[in-house]
């Protein structure tokens, strides 16, 4: 009985329903957030913070690069896991989440590596170089990519959901080359600025916009990652009684 | 404001080139991650919609064919 309770809420979790209905009373709050977060950043970050003594004020593409890179891997874990607790628990929401985050991750990816180019074009000379963190990157872009391309490779979404999974908990194995890239191979893109240990490489003036910019980001990829399960909840829900009521609703009010 | 007018902020010492064009791709790749969802509902409902009256145009068709069938 004690045991029942303990996983009543785990499976509540998982329900697309309860999702979907908690998501839209989270939406507004979180989307005001984001917008204050992203135009504080902005606006600090490129109008307000001293520029590089070195890069000049090239170096403010940081407040987008970085950000963008930071959630791109992240959302990579997110993703994998997803898939992963989908494979052992059978739980429906995790898959629909696991979608939900590539062509996320892939943007965001995109992101990263387009500023990081028009970054190296005036710190290096060069819009690409393959060096072992842009390469490794490029790696993660194609990753999320063959994650949305197997959608299409099934016609069932249960095979199609098992082989994304596994597609991206082997492509996991790239995150942490990623992240030490840097350390382990001579390259031209610079070291970590923040680290996990230790304090950051950057004055606070530079640094306090980075981070505003890092946790707009994030609320961002919460924002987006919401919006997308919730067209994945209807697309695959679509016979649920729920859904139905739900769209009678919407359609009476109009 | 680190720069003393909107002139020097929007040229940025010849920096500004790249700044600018390395936020406008950011910012319309995230309006899109936004906007796509959003268009999208709106034709997840008509779907569903149409899917819902078609069960209702079966059902009463089932049932007609019911009644007008000879009882034996």
């Amino acid at each position: 009985m004690n045991l029942n309770l303990q996983w009543t809420w785990f499976h509540r979790l998982g329900s697309p329903r309860w999702f979907y209905q908690k998501t839209q009373r989270w939406l507004p709050w979180l989307c005001l957030i984001m917008l204050s977060l992203l135009v504080v950043g902005l606006v600090w970050g490129l109008a307000f913070a001293p520029p590089d003594a070195k890069q000049g004020n090239s170096f403010r593409i940081i407040y987008l690069h970085v950000p963008a890179s930071v959630v791109a891997l992240a959302g990579y874990y997110l993703m994998a896991i997803s898939g992963a607790v989908g494979l052992i628990w059978r739980i429906k929401l995790s898959y629909m989440l696991m979608r939900s985050a590539a062509p996320i991750g892939a943007a965001l990816t995109f992101i990263a590596l387009v500023t990081g180019a028009i970054w190296g074009k005036p710190t290096w000379g060069a819009y690409w170089v393959w060096d072992a963190r842009i390469t490794s990157m490029l790696i993660l872009l194609f990753l999320y990519l063959g994650v949305m391309a197997l959608r299409h490779a099934y016609s069932s979404n249960e095979a199609a959901d098992k082989a994304s999974a596994i597609l991206g908990l082997v492509g996991m194995v790239n995150v942490p080359i990623i992240y030490k890239s840097v350390d382990w191979w001579q390259t031209l893109h610079q070291p970590a600025t923040i680290k996990f240990t230790g304090a950051p490489s950057m004055h606070p003036d530079m640094f306090m916009p980075l981070v505003v910019m890092i946790v707009g980001f994030y609320t961002f990829y919460a924002v987006t990652l919401i919006l997308f399960t919730r067209i994945e909840i209807l697309r695959r829900e679509y016979r649920a009684s729920w859904v139905k009521q739900l769209v009678e609703n919407n359609s009476a009010e109009k | 404001m680190y720069f003393e007018s909107i002139q020097q902020l929007i040229v940025m010492d010849g920096h500004g080139v790249y700044v600018w064009s390395a936020f406008s791709i950011t910012i319309v790749v995230m309006l899109g991650l936004i906007f796509k969802p959003l268009c999208q509902v709106k034709q997840e409902f008509k779907n569903i919609q149409l899917h819902v009256r078609l069960q209702q145009v079966n059902a009463a068709a089932m049932q007609q064919k019911d009644s007008d069938a000879p009882h034996s």
